[in-house]
């Protein structure tokens, strides 16, 4: 099994870092990709992005939950990111990865994603603005949308993934 | 009589009872919400029901006889006897509000006070409604028997008894010392600084009393040297003294050891000089005053502690993190000795081999630290008995078997309070009054067997009473009556699975309603416990000579034997409690019987199911017959299933890992395990399975039986 940690922060970022705290506080933020779309978890809640894993399914399990992984001894529940944002599913790839996330709960949940991209730093200015904007009770995992190099990414908070199994 | 609970009872009921007291107030408020849940009406009835038993127990009488009355509302409420109104649910929240103020008196050490006859009165008034015929008020004991109740003890009475002792003590001292003149009064100062803690930890159990006074300090530092003979001696008189003031030497001191022989010859008549010429050959008067002396001054400056403590409390929050990581070793080492093989390497293989077994003996000796003998539970059975037995008027000896037998400290505490309804309802039911046992020629006291005892790695712990036994016949009747069986379904049971019928809720053949038992929540409240832990119950009876109840529980609930099987060429683990036993599927029929598979093993049809079936995920097809097919017959309640599996693997033990809370509301898992070659097998929760899978379960199950 190949669990390896996926957190590079090059140098090019770093200045940019530099530079952005002339706009005070700066948030991080990693960066994920499900269909096309960027979203972007606060790297606080991120604690380690596995690249493959296997993953054991729970039969009579609710859809979105794709089954468990043994994370160096723990079972951890793993969640399709696709099915929980009511998208089609997709093959397992190269690119798809598990990003090992804190939940509501208190429990450690893997969220299976297209890819993982990098952490970005954003200034708390520009991320309270994102929030405020956003106020759709329909989608409260979204916290807000972020215009970043002509994209949009849409800031998310996983917290919510524990009510999955309570409909 | 006095208000002296033992201490670590009381504390665990106030722990257990308190919990389910915060419970109730929701549970309460929801049943506002919807007055007609039944299950709801049922789990607030036996919080009541619990709390009282307890309470009962320790003899807190106002709690008693609070909850017993809040008790006789909810029997009435669930037998739909009377409605839930506003007025019935102010008056419950009143009663947790008394409760809760009594739970308080009883944290700081304060026997509660009674409560106004107008309140108890108000909740009895609860049972009479305009809307409905009103019952029999519920029988209650004389009112006279409350104010005849224990008194409050001062909170300061401690401090005085501990003072009485410390009088009495000195008293005693004083006389021993005139009667042996040879001892000097400076050794006498030096001995009871060391020996007062033992003794008062052996009067109050924890050594609270701040011990000597500074004068004896300064005796002990001026007579150090002079007295440094008669040390040695008086040490082995005071051990006599000790034994003959509480007849066994148990106080751990240092010089128990060598004083035992001498300190029998002394104890009738202490005469310590002889004595201790015996067991100290003369030596230099310094050697022994220099290898005593550190020791004492070692204590005194240690604040008075008890003397050399070779047990240390450890929180069991710690021992259960131990035996986690215990757990992690145990998979490293199975995915090592997976390994193995592929390195042929010798050196590898036998560095290895130790480290598997040094992981085993960590293991075991890991669990041992866990383990606690099942005397702490057996031990507050007699009273138990005694109590029962005299509220009823029969005669019942108690007989204890295999006390000393080891289980794991959470299992002890789990199994507490089934088996005191066990033996409880043993003295109810089960045994006869007096005359009816002399009319039927056996002896007017009747017998109730408690034994525990190790088979494997399971603990049996049975519980017989040579009483009247039970009938099927009766049971039968009964559930019908009750609506626990339907009548065809009746016809077919078992002599052994009518028995079983009394551990359906709700399910109570004595019609007279009593303090002790006979309300139908026992026996249902004991299976529900012993399935938690894994274990198993079964009853025996025969008419006019008694009951058997048998209980089987695992070792220990960390680590479990489970059968591994695969299904759909994935690994599952079925508990080996269930398992019966495992055939190939190849040599067998197969008949279908009312759309039901059923296979015939040793003339008994027996249903069938694929696990092919049960396992299948999102989008597979079910499984069809294979030659290789393997049958694992398993035991559910008192049902047997033959589980169709792909292939059969062997046993293993495994470890369990709880599954998360995103997967609590998946049926039919009781955890998952890490195996030898670091992949996931699911553990199979038969219960759970059944439930998910035969919505109409029971009934089925039971027409093909």
């Amino acid at each position: 099994m190949n669990q390896a940690m996926e957190k590079t922060r090059t140098a090019e970022e770093y200045d940019e870092e530099l530079e952005a705290q002339d706009q005070g506080p700066l948030s991080r933020w990693v960066n994920f990709t499900v269909d096309d779309e960027t979203y972007a978890l606060n790297v606080l809640d991120v604690q380690e992005v596995l690249r493959d894993a296997e993953i054991t399914p729970i039969p009579g399990a609710p859809d979105a939950i794709i089954g468990i992984i043994n994370l160096r001894g723990n079972v951890v529940t793993v969640v399709d990111a696709r099915t929980f944002f009511g998208l089609e599913e997709k093959a397992w790839d190269e690119n798809s990865r598990i990003m090992v996330i804190e939940v509501a709960s208190g429990e450690i949940v893997g969220l299976v994603v297209d890819s993982v991209a990098e952490v970005i730093a954003l200034p708390q200015t520009v991320v309270d603005q994102a929030m405020m904007a956003v106020a759709d009770d329909r989608a409260r995992h979204i916290l807000g949308i972020v215009p970043q190099d002509e994209k949009l990414i849409i800031l998310v908070d996983m917290k919510s993934l524990s009510e999955i199994s309570t409909p | 009589m006095a208000f002296e609970p033992d201490n670590e009872l009381l504390q665990d009921f106030l722990i257990e009872a308190g919990e389910l007291l915060n419970g109730l107030d929701q549970q309460l408020i929801e049943l506002e919400q919807s007055p007609d849940d039944a299950d709801r009406l049922n789990s607030v009835f036996r919080a009541f029901h619990t709390i009282k038993g307890g309470a009962g127990f320790l003899e807190v009488h106002p709690l008693v006889e609070v909850c017993h009355r809040a008790e006789d509302i909810f029997n009435l409420l669930r037998n739909h006897e009377i409605t839930m109104n506003s007025r019935i649910m102010d008056v419950m929240l009143q009663v947790i509000d008394v409760l809760n103020d009594m739970f308080d008196a009883l944290r700081g050490g304060q026997y509660p006070e009674d409560v106004s006859k107008a309140f108890l009165k108000e909740i009895e008034g609860l049972a009479h409604q305009d809307d409905a015929p009103a019952p029999a008020a519920p029988a209650e004991p004389a009112p006279s028997e409350a104010s005849a109740r224990a008194e409050p003890t001062p909170a300061t009475e401690p401090m005085a008894d501990e003072d009485d002792a410390f009088d009495r003590m000195l008293a005693d001292l004083d006389a021993a010392e005139s009667e042996s003149p040879s001892a000097s009064g400076g050794a006498d100062d030096l001995i009871s600084d060391e020996e007062f803690e033992s003794l008062l930890d052996e009067l109050h159990g924890k050594g609270k009393f701040q011990a000597p006074t500074p004068e004896a300090d300064a005796d002990n530092a001026e007579e150090a040297s002079s007295a440094a003979d008669s040390d040695e001696i008086t040490d082995e008189e005071f051990e006599a003294v000790l034994d003959g003031l509480y007849g066994k030497g148990k106080g751990p001191t240092a010089a128990a050891p060598k004083a035992d022989e001498p300190a029998e010859a002394a104890a009738p008549a202490p005469s310590p000089q002889p004595a201790a010429a015996k067991s100290e050959p003369p030596k230099p008067a310094a050697k022994p005053a220099e290898s005593t002396k550190p020791e004492a001054k070692a204590k005194g400056a240690d604040a008075h502690k008890a003397p050399v403590e070779t047990t240390v409390r450890v929180d069991t929050e710690r021992l259960d993190s131990i035996m986690n990581l215990v757990g992690e070793l145990v998979l490293v080492r199975n995915r090592m000795n997976t390994l193995k093989s592929t390195f042929e390497n010798e050196e590898i293989a036998s560095v290895i081999a130790t480290l598997d077994m040094v992981t085993s003996d960590l293991q075991g000796a890991v669990m041992k630290t866990r383990m606690q003998p099942v005397k702490k539970v057996f031990g507050r059975f007699p009273r138990v008995v005694r109590d029962t037995a005299r509220t009823l008027g029969k005669e019942v000896n108690l007989e204890l078997e295999g006390e000393d037998t080891d289980l794991d400290k959470n299992l002890v505490e789990a199994l507490a309070d089934p088996l005191i309804h066990l033996v409880r309802n043993a003295v109810d039911h089960g045994i006869e009054m007096p005359d009816d046992r002399e009319a039927n020629g056996k002896d007017r006291a009747g017998t109730v067997l408690l034994s525990a005892a190790q088979e494997g790695d399971h603990i049996r712990l049975s519980i017989q009473d040579d009483g009247s036994g039970m009938d099927a016949e009766v049971l039968r009747r009964k559930g019908v009556e009750k609506g626990v069986v339907d009548p065809d379904t009746a016809e077919r049971l078992t002599d052994q699975e009518c028995f079983e019928l009394i551990l359906h809720p709700g399910f109570s053949t004595k019609d007279q309603i009593s303090d002790i038992s006979g309300r139908g929540v026992g026996m249902d409240v004991v299976k529900t416990a012993i399935t938690k832990l894994s274990g198993t119950i079964s009853i025996d009876s025969v008419q006019g000579e008694g009951t058997q109840i048998n209980i089987k529980v695992p070792l220990t609930l960390a680590i479990l034997p489970t059968l591994m099987v695969i299904v759909s060429g994935r690994k599952y683990a079925i508990p080996l409690s269930v398992v019966n036993e495992i055939f190939e599927m190849a040599d067998k029929e197969v008949n279908v019987v009312d759309g039901q598979s059923t296979i015939t093993v040793r003339d008994r049809a027996v249903p069938l199911f694929r696990m092919t079936d049960w396992l299948a995920l999102r989008g597979e097809k079910p499984g069809t017959r294979c030659e290789t097919d393997q049958v694992v017959m398993v035991q559910h309640g008192a049902q047997l299933m033959a589980l169709v599996v792909d292939s059969v693997i062997g046993q293993e033990e495994v470890v369990i890992k709880p599954l998360g809370e995103l997967l609590r509301v998946v049926d039919g898992f009781a955890g998952a395990t890490i195996t030898g070659d670091g992949h996931i097998a699911l553990i199979l929760d038969l219960p759970g399975m059944v439930r998910r899978n035969t919505g109409r379960g029971r009934q089925r199950l039971r027409s093909v039986a």
